[in-house]
């Protein structure tokens, strides 16, 4: 009882005191701006420090205000609108804290506390620096914060302060609850992942803007940016990959990517990302590319926010159509500030961005690196326009074109290809100019491996083919895009054997080099090659760790190959006891369950799935009933999923009949997806070699 | 006269510099835009399956129509194939009575559309203003590959004057400097 009454007087302060946060931070960042703007002209250390504890009262303000948040949704406090929205009693603890950022005024919320986290970081990691640079990069990310902070004051149209209460000190009997489609745990963890990913890349971009705005355009910024890129890469990789998931899991169509508008703003500033952590290696090298590395981290920044804008403003249909309102039209003026704003600081250091050298032969590392840039942010701007084309089509023809993944599929993979066969390219030139020698040595194992690999793979297809039925394999990525050629009546997939033979190739290429590299170590060293292997590893953590990535790479690349290009699918109504085939499988389906939870109800219908006669195993299919479904649908499809080796036995469950019984049909979309486990374990691999590649010091810090 | 198989390569790569084909960076980088261009372009997005008897055409023609358009159920963007809910199970009842009838794929397709909106087309054919969609990422390929050679190409007009003194090692010393390093190699 003492317990309630004292929740209950906190929550009858909190949301005041979060709003009251709010304010204060709006100061507080503007002090920042001021007084680090002014301490860094005039050279005034007292006024930069008080700058810099500007913010830090920022991070602290905005942490109050996101704890008030979180306490309202724990305590179950119907007084605040929002909690209202998002929430409900009956919601599981981790539901009731994902959903912060399950509507639009919580996400933004979220995401600025998140972006004075970072500041908060730069802050503590450069506080015994003895020069001025993290200081210059302090004001971008104030200016970014302050941005965020208004949007959440709720002064604007749009968009509500989350910790506003209800008018006349009303409160609510319960919660609206949560959109049903994110109460999943994949959910709950995929947009914390993408926005501390996109978060991090505001860091890079502040020190790009503080060698802009202080005149030290050398490569320091970039190695006291590094680790924050790096970071940024990792996170935004598992983060997408998070999302993916979650589409595989509960949007029952089979597949993870659909090239959705807000999954393309998710990819796009990995793809500038990626652009870049190769592009900088140019610059530290052979001090070149300096104006375009600002212009690749820019870029990336920016369409972090154009990805808000496009998720936000509901100008292109998404399935994240959960968290529309109409701010777009703020971001958009922000980006487009913003990028004026560089791009005025750009021509005031001018003369500072030339290259100190020149690319010297096609076949060199900076050579394959501007092809590999050339190939991301051309990616970029491709995907960008097929997003976009609707918008475009309607301002043509007054008709909202609908772009559809075959289109994405088509326009990519070509590029996609290129970038693959770089993958194991880049590495294994030499930088300025390969020789005649090194080039035979590196580059003609891989090639006669990889021929040799496409044409095994070409064999395996095309006795595939023949024995099985053609019409099996559906349609997708790589088996019916235009190869051209024709092979006993049946396209030739031109495409999978260039995804085997660049695959093979770059695997090849990079074992040769991790094995090159731990001999000579096991030789020096005398010690086993394992041991050398480690060794090699631990002296050039951001090489091999990169090696370790493109390996990585490779396998997503054989994962989505197998499982977008060779699914099958199949699609019945059945009554109980009534089977259907998929492949080498037949489904049979036994029986039906129900179950009660918490907040929803659990119904859907037992199969048994055999091999050739032989009982493989159990799945149970299912969909569920939310008593409270917020903004969302009430019912969900919650597909059943069998792993095969690398491959995945899925079903999905149409709307089921109040009764199911051997009278009533249940409709179940069958899918055999081939290597999909390969698409995760490729990403984990990336990740891997992420991780390892952070782990070394950059040249500042160890300077320093 | 015989040469080894060493001996083969190195002379082909030694003609294929002195040819400065690998100096020269911009030919090669025309040659990968126009035949990357050229292979974005050339890629027609509808295909028709090949139809041999009245089931296949049946089916044939069934697949296209539920792969061609999006349920307008709430889904977003899935075709009826994929979707699971019951209204595109009445679609699906739909198409195949439409198809018994004797309608043809693309009048059962226009109908739909028109109904529920073009919005609902999972199918972007390469014509009309859609072309420009199809064209697009070849021109952006293009044009990124021109800006990158423009650029390769003022900075070689550049170097005459600005970086003569950093001219590189020649590929005789580079060979030495290799095998210097090989037969330390050897000797550690």
């Amino acid at each position: 009882m003492f317990i309630e009454d004292l929740i209950v007087g906190i929550q009858g302060l909190t949301a005041e005191l979060g709003q009251a946060a709010i304010f204060l931070s709006l100061l507080a960042s503007i002090w920042s701006i001021v007084l680090l703007s002014i301490g860094l002209a005039k050279r005034r250390p007292n006024l930069v420090r008080s700058g810099r504890n500007g913010v830090v009262a920022t991070f602290i303000l905005i942490s109050i205000a996101t704890g008030a948040l979180l306490f309202g949704f724990v305590t179950d406090d119907f007084s605040m609108k929002y909690v209202v929205e998002v929430s409900s009693a009956a919601q599981p603890l981790l539901y009731k804290i994902s959903a912060l950022w399950g509507r639009m005024s919580g996400s933004l919320l979220f995401w600025l506390w998140l972006l004075t986290v970072a500041g908060g970081v730069v802050v503590l990691q450069n506080r015994r620096s003895k020069d001025s640079l993290a200081d210059y990069a302090l004001i971008p990310i104030a200016i970014v914060q302050l941005f965020f902070i208004v949007l959440v004051t709720g002064w604007i149209e749009g968009v509500y302060n989350p910790l506003a209460r209800f008018p006349a000190g009303q409160i609510a009997v319960d919660g609206q609850g949560m959109n049903p489609l994110l109460q999943t745990p994949s959910m709950a963890f995929h947009p914390p992942t993408l926005y501390i990913g996109w978060i991090s890349l505001t860091v890079p971009f502040a020190f790009a803007v503080a060698a802009l705005l202080s005149g030290r355009i050398g490569s320091d910024w970039i190695h006291r940016s590094r680790r924050w890129m790096l970071f940024s890469w990792i996170v935004l990789t598992a983060g997408i990959t998070l999302g993916g998931h979650w589409a595989y899991q509960e949007l029952g169509w089979g597949g993870y990517w659909a090239w959705d508008p807000v999954e393309n703003a998710s990819f796009m500033p990995w793809l500038l990302g990626t652009a870049y952590l190769h592009s900088v290696m140019i610059q530290e090298k052979r001090g070149m590319l300096k104006l375009w590395n600002i212009l690749l981290i820019t870029l990336a920044f920016q369409f972090t926010l154009i990805g808000t804008f496009i998720t936000r403003s509901g100008i292109i249909t998404s399935v994240h159509a959960f968290a529309q309102s109409d701010i777009g039209g703020y971001f958009l003026g922000f980006i487009l500030l913003s990028t004026l704003g560089v791009i005025g600081l750009i021509v005031y250091r001018w003369e500072r961005l030339r290259s100190a050298n020149r690319l010297e032969s096609l076949l060199s590392r900076e050579s394959s690196f501007v092809l590999n840039n050339w190939l991301l942010v051309g990616l970029t701007l491709i995907i960008l326009w097929g997003t976009i084309w609707p918008i475009i089509s309607e301002a043509i023809q007054g008709e909202k074109a609908s772009v559809p993944e075959s289109f994405f599929n088509q326009v990519v993979v070509i590029p996609g290809l290129l970038l693959l066969f770089l993958t194991g390219a880049g590495p294994i030139i030499s930088w300025k100019k390969i020789t005649p020698n090194n080039f035979k040595r590196l580059f003609i194992p891989p090639i006669i491996v990889g021929l040799i690999a496409t044409a095994i793979a070409w064999i395996y297809l095309t006795i595939k083919t023949v024995l099985k039925d053609p019409n099996q394999i559906e349609g997708g990525l790589f088996a019916n895009l235009p190869g051209g050629l024709l092979f006993n009546g049946e396209r030739f997939p031109t495409f999978s054997l260039l995804c085997v033979f660049a695959s093979v190739f770059v695997l090849v290429a990079i074992f040769s080099e991790f094995s090159r590299g731990a001999k000579l170590r096991t030789k020096r060293q005398q010690t086993t090659f394992l041991n050398g292997l480690r060794l090699l590893i631990q002296r050039n953590k951001r090489r091999y760790g990169g090696y370790i990535v493109h390996i990585g790479i490779v396998i997503v690349y054989i994962g989505i190959m197998g499982s977008k290009g060779y699914f099958l699918l199949e699609s019945e109504s059945l009554k109980l006891g009534e089977s259907m085939e998929v492949g080498a499988y037949q489904l049979t389906m036994k029986d039906s369950f129900q179950e009660e939870h918490g907040n929803y109800f659990r119904a859907g219908v037992v199969f048994d799935v055999s091999k050739n006669g032989k009982h493989t195993t159990t799945m149970k299919p299912a969909r569920h009933f939310y008593y409270k479904a917020g903004q969302g649908d009430q019912d969900t499809i919650e597909s059943a999923i069998h792993g095969v080796g690398m491959d995945n036995l899925y079903i999905a469950l149409g709307p089921l009949p109040a009764k199911i019984d051997n009278t009533t049909d249940v409709n179940a979309q069958v899918y055999y997806n081939p290597l999909i486990r390969v698409v995760w374990i490729g990403v984990a691999i990336m990740v891997l070699g992420g991780l390892v590649a952070i782990a070394e010091r950059s040249e500042s810090t160890t300077s320093s | 006269m015989q040469l080894p198989n060493d001996q083969r390569v190195q002379q082909a790569l030694r003609w294929v510099n002195s040819m400065k084909i690998f100096n020269s960076l911009h030919v090669v980088l025309i040659h990968l835009v126009l035949l990357t261009g050229v292979l974005c372009v050339i890629g027609n997005p509808v295909f028709a399956d090949e139809k041999s008897d009245d089931t296949e055409v049946f089916d044939t023609g069934l697949n296209e129509l539920l792969t061609s358009v999006y349920c307008y159920c709430g889904c977003v963007r899935e075709t009826i194939q994929a979707c699971v809910c019951g209204v595109a199970e009445n679609i699906e009842t739909d198409f195949r009575n439409r198809l018994r009838e004797g309608n043809s794929v693309d009048q059962i397709r226009m109908d739909y559309l028109e109904k529920h909106g073009f919005e609902f087309s999972a199918v972007m054919a390469a014509k009309g203003v859609n072309l420009i969609a199809y064209i697009m990422p070849a021109v952006i390929l293009l044009a990124l590959g021109g800006v990158i050679l423009f650029i390769r190409l003022k900075s070689s007009w550049n170097k005459v004057i600005r970086t003569l003194p950093d001219k590189q090692i020649s590929d005789e010393l580079q060979q030495k400097l290799e095998s210097e390093l090989e037969e330390y190699k050897k000797q550690n």
